[in-house]
């Protein structure tokens, strides 16, 4: 079936809304309400488009395409309709932009420059909300900031079914809130962050940290379970700071997290900015003990394929015995995104057919001389005794006693991971290269 | 586009010599000379430092300096990172932080100005959403031992008295 859109014939399927289609086809339609992951709602009316045969501008998340639909986006009716739509939203707006930490990222700012560019008419004073409320769960909310998309309450509603969110009042002081008395309080709830079209919700973990116009953004994959989620890492170096990874957001993949993150995984970038900061042993070092009886490895299973491999090879070509554990908890699971396997590429391990059983790793760690750790965290801060040990690790150690080499965690590094439905992803380095190797890099130099 | 045939000069034998181009320099040369050699109180020339310039007004972009707010004396600025964003030198350096005292959200917990770097263009002051950061301060001069000494941070900046007729923040 084809439609036409602004003169240019698009393939598309029956049955699909017109805005996806639009969406899909990366041509601009201005939207505050509907969401691909929370469907249509039809309350903001930004997305109007002028449709050939119908008396009245149609919003575009409300229409199914039909064969020989002729659609105009563009049009001067249709630029007055969206301003004075626009305009209605932003009747009440503080215009903080200063202090907002959307600005930079956000719609209101967007489509006023796009379709706005008019003077207030606005005679009386405006009509005060509440302004910086904690909402639990690292959420803040400004209410004056609010366009009343209800994208938030319906992701709380649909998706959690938690419901702690509601639009309480009508009006003029119609205001997202929770209920007195309650909290936002669910293990997904920082995703209604990133559904927030403009500056009503902001992370308090974010708040202030950074403006969004001096971040760098690169694709990566969420190493917090087996799931997988799609991410985007935000991050920046300035002339003052070293670079810093700020925050990790939801990035769309429809087959596995679609726009969503668990709150556990969208925090974990923290310990992404607590590399290695020692100085590693010597190389030269390790290669004498590699002649040792009695090898034993133990990998971590949320290293990359790539690195996996070169661990495989490594300990082949020295007579290791390799292990890999899975980072296995019963209570982390839900059954929506959160798997109970917290290894993030334990798929890989069984691929390579790497040992996972316990009770062997055990009894080879009884016998074992030389132990070499590979970011696990299981004997990262172990003491061995008379045994001797080597760390690979991607975060910060305190100086010990035993052979330390630090490498370049997984937004400094480029891989592959495998997830617990089998599908095969890659993640992308951040433009910064860690001042620690690769692990793939320090394991060439043993060859 | 139209084209305009200039007149090319210095082919004739008078202006090949170059002698009379040199005399007519010279007049001009001597003619100054002796005026001032005559009367010295028209100099233009000032004895800089014992003598100071003293047309400095309040557009002159002297050093920057951070405004009040006229209800409370608090800092203007809310952390917005305009002057940063816009500053083509990179000098400014800001890091935000919650305002406890209520006035507002956002105020600078570090504000620093890298004097050294600073090309003193005023775009800081252009894009100051806030009317935060002023250079009608008329100081033209800075002096200092290291090269610390030179970047002022937000307590220095905030110090800094202006010197035109409106002390505080206009914004509103």
């Amino acid at each position: 079936m084809r439609i036409t859109i602004d003169d240019i014939s698009i393939e598309c399927e029956e049955g699909e809304l017109l805005i996806d289609v639009m969406l899909n086809n990366n041509i601009n339609i201005p939207h505050f309400c509907y969401h691909q992951d929370l469907g249509a709602d039809g309350n903001c009316r930004m997305c109007m488009v002028e449709i050939k045969g119908a008396k009245r501008p149609q919003i575009a998340c409300d229409t199914f395409v039909k064969e020989n639909l002729e659609v105009i986006t563009k049009s001067e009716n249709i630029n007055e309709v969206k301003r004075s739509i626009l305009e209605l939203e932003l009747l009440n707006h503080p215009v903080d932009c200063p202090i907002c930490d959307q600005a930079g990222e956000c719609k209101l700012q967007d489509y006023y420059m796009d379709y706005g560019l008019y003077e207030s008419h606005l005679t009386t004073p405006k009509t005060k909300k509440g302004k910086a409320i904690e909402l639990g769960s690292n959420v803040m909310l400004d209410q004056e900031r609010c366009v009343l998309c209800t994208r938030c309450t319906r992701f709380t509603s649909e998706i959690t079914k938690t419901g702690e969110l509601g639009i309480i009042g009508r009006g003029d002081s119609a205001r997202v809130g929770v209920a007195p008395g309650h909290e936002l309080n669910n293990p997904y709830a920082m995703n209604v962050v990133e559904l927030c079209p403009v500056g009503a919700l902001t992370s308090k973990d974010f708040r202030f940290k950074q403006r969004v116009w001096f971040l760098d953004t690169s694709k990566s994959i969420c190493h917090g379970c087996s799931r997988g989620c799609n991410i985007s890492i935000d991050y920046n170096e300035t002339k003052y700071t070293r670079e810093k990874i700020h925050r990790f957001r939801a990035r769309r993949n429809a087959r596995i997290n679609q726009s969503f993150l668990c709150d556990y995984g969208r925090l974990s970038y923290k310990e992404l900015n607590n590399s290695f900061k020692g100085t590693s042993s010597s190389i030269e070092d390790l290669k004498e003990l590699l002649k040792e009886d009695k090898k034993l490895a133990l990998a971590s299973p949320s290293l990359s394929l790539e690195q996996l491999q070169a661990i495989q090879t490594l300990c082949q070509t020295h007579n290791i015995k390799l292990f890999c554990l899975a980072y296995y908890d019963e209570s982390f699971g839900d059954g929506w995104l959160k798997t109970n396997d917290k290894s993030a590429n334990l798929a890989s391990v069984k691929k390579l057919g790497i040992c996972t059983c316990q009770e062997e790793f055990d009894a080879a760690l009884q016998e074992a001389e030389l132990i070499l750790n590979f970011d696990h965290t299981l004997l990262k801060h172990q003491e061995f005794g008379n045994k001797k040990s080597v760390q690979f690790t991607s975060t910060h150690l305190p100086p010990a006693c035993g052979y330390c080499f630090g490498f370049a965690n997984f937004a400094h590094d480029t891989g592959t991971l495998i997830n617990c439905e089998g599908i095969t992803q890659k993640f992308y380095a951040t433009r910064f290269r860690d001042k620690n190797p690769s692990l793939s890099e320090l394991l060439e130099q043993l060859r | 586009m139209g084209i305009k045939v200039v007149e090319r000069h210095g082919n004739t034998f008078k202006e090949k010599i170059y002698l009379h181009a040199v005399f007519s320099g010279m007049k001009t040369t001597l003619k100054h000379f002796t005026a001032n050699l005559r009367d010295a109180s028209n100099l233009p020339t000032l004895c800089y430092p014992e003598q100071k310039p003293t047309d400095i007004t309040p557009r002159y972009r002297g050093v920057h300096r951070l405004t009040h707010r006229k209800e409370d004396d608090s800092i203007a600025c809310v952390a917005c990172f305009m002057c940063a964003t816009a500053c083509p030198a990179n000098c400014i350096e800001i890091v935000a932080a919650d305002r406890e005292d209520g006035r507002d959200e956002k105020m600078p917990q570090v504000f620093n100005i890298d004097l050294l770097e600073c090309v003193f263009c005023g775009y800081c002051v252009e894009a100051c959403p806030c009317d935060a950061i002023r250079m009608d301060s008329g100081i033209y001069s800075v002096i200092g031992e290291c090269r610390e000494d030179f970047i002022y941070n937000k307590a220095k900046l905030l110090s800094i008295q202006g010197i035109s007729k409106e002390e505080f923040s206009l914004a509103k």
